[in-house]
């Protein structure tokens, strides 16, 4: 099992356990070294200034007789009755003998290396002992006669520094407790408001993510919808410039239109007053045919009258009349005519009026869908311009939605991780190291074109 | 002896043959002094609805007289190829102008038929002449220029 799988609490109590398990390892075995050091120096000190005050009393006898070692004998075994430490007091002599041992309890030798003479006290511990030698010196000169030696017993040394060893390891077993204690009802009053976090966290990144992949469904939908709408767009633009140029071909046809009926107009009017004179040249003709008329039919009148002598004037006057009647049947027939050209040229004349003005009607509807198809071309072009914009904001936008999936992917990522460092279980693992594994997989290029295919459903 | 009597034992000869409205007259060529176009007549007050009115031909003054009426019939505008006719007839007792829709001209009629008992017509008229299938009266100048004359003379 590696660290990554222990949970919270386990980390939290082992982050608390651990210092106060080195800590009281520390003291364990610190603190009974160190009171063996101090007691091993209170000893040696005391060791020391008993061994010296000794070696006062020792330093006038040494060398003389048994009988003047009595008194130090006795002394020496007072010393040993009244320091239960002290095992035993050995003078040793100046060529390195035994000059006087006292002990007690079973009997402890003396160190090799302190059993001649010394010039200078000297220590020396064993792990049960504390060895002692005191140079003795003779008064007046001060010149070196023995050595004092003493052992002392370090047992009480030892049993104070197991008996702290066991304190101090209480004591550190009594703080760890209290520290898992406390670093438990920690970790959990941590976890809980962290686990409900990632909880909440888990669940925001799974709606954000959901609402982000369903924002991209709507944006795909929606450029989709755009693209069409531009497609469409452009099949008006192409209509309404095709609208245009057959609306001003239009134009063209009815100005031209416009013109012909002017001009048939002002032909028709040449042609009225043609017809006008033509009429007023009649008028004359059977003016002149009536007076013809009446001239012939009173020379036949005379011719008549003159009887057998007029006979030929009366026949010239015959012709005449004959002639001033054809004359008069021609002029009728030109007025019929005449009369026929005249309701032509009404026709005519009210034709090319209505023409003219279905021609001027035609014009004006023709600018008038010229303008309309105009600003129809520019709205369009706006509509299509608005739509190439909506289509780049939509690209942003998808864009954003993407960079929003992934945040919330990561959210979710980071939830799952808390909630693996909090609790840990399987799925949670498996979820961290997938995570892990695609956080350090680097992204795919995006190919150019994705947004607009995706777009572009 | 009426005029109608009178006309059937003459022989026939050219005629001015008219037209006033719907009925055809025949003026014995001779009684004709001329043909005029219609110009301005001057209405006469209180005269009879057949006398058109008084104009000046060549300085003489003639009555106008509308031959239509005098036969009865409403005047109606009939208009010919040409613009109506002034027939001036001369009398013994003097001239008068019968207004004509149009002049034939001087045509040859063979003979002068007697009118019918039961149609005898105006006195100023003496039978009928055909005329191209046409039945035309002839025209008495004597008479008619005596009635109008006196019509005339005797005022309203």
């Amino acid at each position: 099992m590696t660290l990554t799988r222990l949970g919270l609490q386990t980390r939290v109590i082992a982050a608390i356990a651990v210092p106060i398990a080195c800590i009281a390892t520390f003291f364990a075995v610190f603190v009974p070294a160190r009171q063996e050091a101090v007691a091993d120096a209170a000893l040696e000190q005391r060791a020391f200034s008993w061994l010296t005050t000794l070696a006062d009393h020792a330093g006038p006898v040494v060398g003389q007789g048994p009988s003047d070692l009595a008194d130090l004998r006795r002394a020496f075994a007072a010393a040993v009755q009244g320091d239960p430490e002290l095992i035993y007091l050995t003078v040793i002599g100046p060529s390195g003998e035994v000059a006087l041992r006292r002990t007690s309890g079973p009997p402890v030798p003396e160190a090799d290396s302190l059993r001649r003479l010394v010039p200078t006290r000297t220590a020396l511990a064993t792990p049960d002992h504390l060895h002692v030698a005191v140079p003795i010196r003779a008064p007046g000169d001060g010149a070196l006669v023995g050595t004092l030696v003493g052992g002392f017993s370090r047992a009480f040394i030892l049993a104070e520094r197991r008996a702290s060893a066991r304190l101090a390891l209480v004591v550190s077993l009594v703080i760890m407790a209290g520290g898992v204690a406390l670093a438990w009802l920690l970790s959990a009053s941590l976890a809980r408001p962290l686990r409900e976090t990632s909880r909440q966290l888990s669940a925001t990144s799974r709606a954000l993510l959901a609402a982000a992949r369903a924002r991209e469904a709507a944006a795909a939908r929606e450029a989709a919808a755009v693209e069409e709408t531009r497609r469409v767009m452009d099949v008006l633009l192409s209509a309404a410039q095709r609208i245009a140029d057959s609306a001003g071909t239009v134009l063209e046809h009815a100005e031209s239109t416009l013109a012909g009926a002017e001009e048939v107009a002002d032909r028709i009017g040449e042609l009225n007053r043609y017809a006008e004179r033509v009429a007023e040249l009649l008028a004359s003709i059977m003016q002149v045919a009536d007076r013809t008329d009446l001239l012939a039919l009173n020379a036949a009148l005379e011719g008549s009258k003159a009887g057998e002598a007029g006979k030929g004037f009366t026949l010239v006057a015959k012709e005449m009349r004959r002639l001033s009647e054809h004359v008069v049947e021609s002029v009728d027939g030109i007025r019929a005519l005449m009369k026929e050209v005249r309701a032509s040229s009404v026709e005519a004349v009210r034709a090319s009026h209505d023409g003219k003005a279905s021609s001027a009607e035609t014009t004006r509807s023709a600018r008038d869908i010229a303008t309309v198809t105009q600003q129809q071309r520019a709205a369009t072009e706006q509509v299509s311009r608005s739509m190439d914009e909506m289509k780049e904001l939509l690209g942003q936008a998808m864009t954003d939605i993407k960079a929003t999936s992934r945040s919330a992917d990561g959210l979710a990522r980071l939830a799952a991780e808390l909630s693996a460092l909090i609790t840990p279980s399987p799925r949670d693992a498996a979820v961290v190291r997938l995570g892990r594994r695609n956080s350090r997989r680097p992204p795919a290029p995006e190919r150019p074109g994705d947004d607009a295919r995706a777009a572009g459903g | 002896m009426g005029a109608a009597e009178r006309g059937a034992d003459r022989a026939g000869g050219g005629h001015v043959v008219l037209r006033a409205g719907g009925h055809w007259l025949a003026v014995p060529a001779a009684a004709v002094r001329q043909v005029v176009t219609l110009g301005a007549v001057a209405r006469a007050p209180r005269s009879p609805a057949w006398l058109v009115g008084l104009t000046v031909i060549e300085g003489r003054p003639l009555p106008v007289v509308s031959a239509q009426r005098l036969l009865g019939e409403e005047e109606a505008a009939t208009p010919g190829a040409m613009l109506p006719r002034l027939v001036v007839v001369g009398g013994a007792e003097g001239e008068v102008a019968l207004v004509a829709d149009e002049a034939v001209g001087v045509v040859e009629v063979e003979a002068v038929a007697a009118a019918a008992a039961g149609d005898r017509g105006p006195d100023w008229t003496r039978g009928e002449v055909s005329w191209r299938g046409r039945a035309a009266r002839v025209v008495d100048p004597e008479a008619l220029a005596q009635a109008v004359l006196r019509a005339v003379a005797a005022g309203p």
